[in-house]
């Protein structure tokens, strides 16, 4: 059987040792755009702080998979002819396929104010934290307050770099977190030496003298050697604008991880799969579960029918302060929380229940049990009898398990 | 394959399998080990299970394993020979990511190699088991809560022990019957439960 996978990170990496370890007589080839394939881009921000070196980034190599497949790097996929099942390439190249996988992954979000091209960046490439090296000196700012932003704002403290960031919201992880949460981590950024500005937003980045001018929307202005964009990410599908498989923000794919093309699959930050907690189909962008779809992509492509749960959007920041485990959402409609403290260890969990239904927490500096809850929020239908006992103890008795789909 | 099998049922919650896990991953290998700095911390936690009754929680080196999966630097790996997994404290970045993975809840953080912070678990003893030694847990047990054995003959043996004890309640209950049969063999079966708990 030819497979096609088109990408070179994580999802790559794991579908195609999937495949090997269970497949025979398959045809493997790899196409990425760039030339070093197989890094952590989850590692970039490490990198940025020098806490790591640059071989540490990679995690594997084509080497290691046993010569059975075939690399071509510095190839990018222009467009997929559905019906004749063949890729064609920028360079000339195409490739017939049996099964194709698309697993291209995510760019970053750049608001229109980032007009000045040399002096604002975002963490996604190996090739960005180069760029920033080259202008980095003693004062950055970040915008956005989420996960990557955050870590970004970590790694340039920690090399003493004068550090501001910027949340359009008005408390840092908005997206993941409750009010309370967010607090807590302000607090924490500011012990650490952060500066935060919320609920504000960028009107104007522009070049002054030899380093830029920032305008917030509050009329302040900021100077600094460069800006760091931490905006989120879009899922890559230009690719399949021309083709015949269907695409709404991401590429939606069914429970076989399948696309509106039955030969064509989706997996890791550019699939858009069904999301236990909001019921419904939903990008969530993380490193889990692009392994995990790729493992049960592979199954499929093999022919096994396994069907893939869902996935949840779930994160862990940790510095040497805290350690904040967040998962599901917080917020929203008929959305209820529970919380149980230890003041006197500076921990607290959260658990959120909607109709009953355990769908999100956030452990703060509780790691212990946290993997516990978070399993029972991806199986999906748990539903908790008595919350603030079974936040306590973690009691089993008081959850029962009953099919919501 | 041999790996670590756990009668929680046994389990008198002792912390002896803790302070020997301790001990076998320290320096100096002896109970001088705990002046060391930075101390050896156990591997192995005893977890109360919904019946308050203890039970040693430990890694059960799942394939494939959520820890693994979530690892973002892949500083967790398998171990082609003992197909057990393990942490790379050298690649390990202490994100948190994996604790957030692991179902059973047994991955902490201790700093225990170069001064730094890593991820810290069951490693099943490899060392251990490479110089035809048990591993350190399955040494200390007392009780035979934890022991060392191929899990496809381990469970072969339990199931036929299990027979046999309905066998025999089956003749008890067909010498002396007590009224529906199916139901005090229930019955049974739970006191035999009991009974193998103390």
């Amino acid at each position: 059987m030819k497979i096609i996978v088109i990408g070179g990170s994580i999802a790559t990496h794991s579908i195609v040792q999937t495949l090997l370890r269970y497949g025979r007589d398959l045809n493997i080839t790899i196409i990425s755009e760039e030339s070093d394939i197989f890094y952590s881009k989850c590692l970039l921000t490490y990198l940025l702080g020098k806490e790591i070196e640059e071989k540490e980034l990679f995690f594997g190599s084509v080497g290691q998979l046993n010569g059975r497949v075939k690399l071509y790097s510095n190839t990018k996929a222009i467009a997929i002819d559905g019906q004749n099942k063949k890729v064609i390439c920028d360079n000339g190249l195409s490739f017939d396929y049996d099964r194709l996988v698309i697993a291209t992954g995510a760019d970053p979000i750049k608001p229109s104010y980032c007009k000045e091209e040399n002096r604002v960046f975002t963490v996604r490439y190996k090739n960005d934290i180069a760029k920033i090296e080259k202008h980095l000196k003693n004062r950055a700012v970040v915008i956005g307050g989420g996960y990557v932003g955050l870590k970004t704002a970590f790694s340039l403290v920690r090399r003493n770099i004068d550090t501001t960031v910027i949340i359009s919201s008005q408390y840092p992880l908005s997206v993941t977190a409750d009010e309370e949460t967010g607090k807590t981590i302000e607090k924490e950024l500011n012990q650490m030496g952060i500066k935060t500005i919320t609920r504000c937003d960028v009107r104007e980045i522009a070049p002054k003298n030899d380093n830029i001018k920032i305008c917030l929307t509050s009329g302040d202005e900021i100077s600094a050697d460069l800006c760091i964009v931490g905006k989120g990410v879009k899922p890559r599908t230009e690719l399949l604008s021309n083709s015949s498989v269907s695409v709404n923000v991401g590429i939606p794919v069914n429970q076989y991880l399948q696309t509106s093309d039955p030969d064509i699959f989706a997996i890791g930050d550019c699939a858009e799969t069904y999301d236990i907690v909001r019921e419904d189909n939903y990008l969530n962008a993380i490193w889990p579960n692009a392994v995990e779809q790729a493992y049960y992509a592979a199954l499929n492509i093999l022919g096994r029918n396994v069907s893939y749960a869902g996935s949840v959007l779930m994160n862990s920041i940790k510095t040497d302060q805290f350690h904040l485990i967040t998962a599901g959402i917080l917020k929203g409609d008929g959305v209820t929380l529970y919380e149980h403290r230890n003041s006197s260890k500076n921990q607290y969990r959260k658990i959120a229940l909607k109709n009953g239904r355990l769908v999100g927490l956030a452990f703060f500096n509780n790691p212990e049990d946290a993997g516990f809850y978070v399993n029972l929020v991806k199986k999906g239908g748990m539903f908790v009898d008595k919350p603030l006992e079974f936040l306590e103890k973690a009691d089993i008795r008081s959850v029962y398990y009953r099919p919501f789909r | 394959m041999k790996t670590i099998i756990i009668q929680p049922e046994r389990c008198v919650g002792c912390m002896q399998c803790r302070f020997n896990c301790a001990v076998a991953h320290s320096k100096a290998k002896n109970i001088l080990s705990i002046f060391e700095t930075p101390l050896s911390k156990p591997r192995i936690h005893i977890a109360l299970s919904s019946e308050k009754e203890p039970f040693p929680n430990k890694c059960r080196h799942c394939n494939p394993a959520p820890c693994e999966n979530a690892c973002i630097t892949k500083a967790i790996y398998r171990d082609e020979a003992t197909d057990a997994a393990l942490i790379n404290p050298d690649r390990c970045i202490n994100c948190g990511m994996c604790a957030m993975a692991c179902p059973f809840g047994v991955v902490r953080y201790h700093t225990y190699l170069h001064g730094r912070l890593a991820a810290h678990k069951c490693d099943q003893c490899i060392l251990r088991i490479k110089e035809g030694e048990k591993p350190a847990c399955v040494e200390a047990c007392k009780v035979g809560a934890l022991f060392f054995d191929d899990i496809n003959k381990f469970m072969k043996e339990r199931e036929g022990q299990r027979v046999a004890n309905l066998v025999y309640l089956g003749i008890r209950e067909k010498q002396e019957p007590k009224g529906n049969s199916y139901e005090a063999l229930k019955k049974y079966e739970k006191d035999l439960l009991v009974l193998r708990r103390r």
